[in-house]
């Protein structure tokens, strides 16, 4: 072991505060990175997709279950757009974030979610 | 010219009628003050010493508390669309929003600031300094606060966000506005640099300012 | 930059150049360590506290940096409505603030051996200090907004206005800090630091760089896809609504 010398808790500290820094948000950025990942896939499970996809085959499975990936996003934040569709959004309504969004993808699916009626939760806690 | 000069007459003349809005930054304003002195202990070498800070930190602190009336009632009830949609410019509006606070609530801190400095021991001779400094100053108070008050609009938690966000931007006028009255207090330094300064913080800050309110109102209403 | 505005494509850009870059990071890091410990002299005045400045100084950079990336995301935002600005300039934030932090412990932790006390009230320090204090504004503003879209460009206007008073906050506490404190204690102006000790610093400020950009692509990319599983959401909510009607 090197010699840091009298002040070598001082030394040590500093390198370790910037460890735990680094690594605090090393891992909160990957958990955040699979959390994301798991919602994602578990949405294209129940068969909702973004607009590329093909329409959804197996509506039973769309059950009412809340499961996790329901949850709000921490922060309490409320849901919005795809950056790639915030190009194309409409003029929207004043001052009502919640109501404004995908009309138009919605609106092409208008037929098929006419089929099954799955009743979700709002995703705003 | 006269728009702006119908609006300016009508935000003074609504800040000063409605809800006591200045009379609750003044009060503000003294209670700091007077907490100070029974948190630090009556001695009046000390207080004298620090009484330019303090003074400064109180304006400041009593300026942000109602910086929120700036765009916020007006966000409410609509009236803020109708400024959008008219033939003044958005900037000009808030420009002329933040003189109105600038002069309904701004002018009167200043005006009591000598009252409360004589609670303070601070020193007779840098009164005139101590005036001067804040009248220069307070403007770039109440633009910067507009900033804020633009960014925070309709927001829950919106007074603690304002100030949170406007007063990192308050340092360079709190060090300024303290060291053009210090010289009196300490020593021999010149008043005019850091008061050439805050003026030209203030001027900075009325021509920039409102652009960014501007861009913020115009976000907001979106 | 054009075909880097489609989300997908720089997610793929960012796959494949992430193993690349951490390989980097771990290369860059490692080295800087080892040079920073094991060859790097000590200070003839500081000794072996020299050392935290191989972390201090590339820490405050990146705090500026950090800053930098924000306004200039905040510039792509409001002028030029890229898609990506505002997931860039949002993720850069928590990164920025962390660094800022970790230069005012390091700072703080080098300033005890050094001055004697955790806390002056050092120019250096004390604008480290505001920078910190523009970031918090700059993550709370984000939180407060629930709209997306409203959140970014009020960030960005926040992120530019402040971006002009940086150097006007730097300005002023500099005088304030020449008004109050002597300047024997402190070392005004660049300290003429040994070419043994430059070596270490740049590779550790390289690597510090590297690190950043790691992590921000590594957080816009869970931000990308926060905001796709956020589309998604809505298109079920709304699905669900027009099934009711």
């Amino acid at each position: 072991m090197l010699d840091l010398g009298p002040h070598a808790s001082f030394i040590l500290a500093a390198y370790g505060v910037t460890a735990i820094a680094v690594a605090v948000l090393v891992v909160t950025t990957l958990a955040d990175d699979r959390t994301q990942r798991r919602k994602l896939a578990d949405l294209e499970r129940r068969g909702i997709r973004r607009r590329s996809a093909t329409p959804p085959k197996a509506a039973k499975t769309v059950t009412p279950k809340t499961t996790p990936s329901m949850t709000a996003p921490p922060g309490g934040e409320t849901i919005e757009t795809d950056p790639a569709e915030a190009t194309a959004k409409k003029p929207a309504s004043k001052r009502k974030p919640a109501a404004k969004t995908a009309t138009k993808t919605a609106a092409k699916r208008k037929t098929a979610a006419k089929a099954k009626a799955p009743r979700t939760r709002k995703p705003r806690s | 010219m006269n728009a702006a000069l119908a609006l300016l007459a009508r935000d003074v003349k609504l800040a000063w009628r409605e809800g006591g809005a200045v009379g609750v930054a003044l009060g503000f304003y003294l209670v700091v003050i007077v907490i100070t002195p029974l948190g630090l202990g009556p001695d009046l070498n000390l207080l004298g010493r620090i009484a330019p800070g303090i003074l400064w930190v109180g304006l400041l602190l009593a300026g942000l508390l109602s910086a929120g009336r700036i765009f916020d009632n007006d966000y409410e009830d609509g009236t803020l669309d109708v400024l959008a949609a008219g033939p003044l410019p958005l900037s000009v509006v808030a420009g002329v929003k933040c003189l109105a606070h600038w002069l309904a609530t701004g002018i009167p801190l200043v005006l009591i600031a000598p009252l409360l400095a004589l609670l303070l021991n601070l020193p007779m001779g840098s009164v005139p300094s101590l005036m001067l400094a804040m009248l220069a100053g307070t403007p770039a108070v109440s633009f910067l606060a507009g900033i804020g008050a633009s960014l925070t609009l309709g927001l829950r938690r919106s007074g603690l966000l304002l100030a949170l966000l406007v007063v990192p931007l308050y340092v360079p006028v709190l060090i300024f506005g303290v060291s053009a009255v210090t010289p009196y207090v300490t020593g021999p330094n010149s008043l005019w640099p850091p008061f050439l300064i805050l003026c030209a913080l203030s001027l900075a800050s009325m021509v920039l300012a409102p652009l960014a309110s501007a861009a913020a109102i115009r976000n907001a209403l979106r | 930059m054009i075909s880097l505005a489609n989300p997908t494509r720089f997610l793929g850009l960012v796959d494949k150049v992430l193993p690349w870059l951490s390989a980097l990071v771990v290369i860059l890091l490692g080295t800087g360590l080892y040079l920073s410990f094991f060859v790097a002299p000590p200070d003839y005045q500081q000794g072996e506290t020299v050392r935290i400045m191989f972390i201090h100084v590339p820490a405050a950079w990146l705090a500026m940096f950090g800053y930098t990336v924000i306004a200039i995301a905040a510039l792509g935002t409001l002028i030029w409505r890229h898609p990506l600005a505002d997931v860039a300039a949002k993720t850069a934030a928590p990164i920025g603030a962390t660094f800022t932090f970790v230069a005012l412990v390091t700072g703080s932790l080098w300033g005890k051996p050094m001055w004697g006390t955790y806390w002056v009230w050092d120019a250096r320090l004390t604008s480290m200090l505001v920078l910190f204090l523009l970031y918090l504004g700059l993550i709370a503003l984000w939180q407060s907004i629930d709209e997306l879209g409203r959140a970014g460009r009020a960030a960005a206007i926040l992120a530019l206005v402040g971006a002009i008073n940086i150097p006007i906050i730097k300005f002023s506490v500099d005088w304030w800090n020449t008004l109050h404190q002597p300047a024997s204690v402190f070392r005004t102006g660049g300290p003429t630091i040994d070419p043994a000790l430059l070596t270490p610093l740049f590779v550790m400020a390289a690597g510090f760089t590297a690190l950043f950009v790691l992590l921000h692509l590594m957080a816009m990319r869970a931000e990308i896809l926060r905001r796709r599983v956020r589309a998604l959401q809505q298109t079920q909510v709304e699905r669900a609504a027009l099934a009711e009607a």
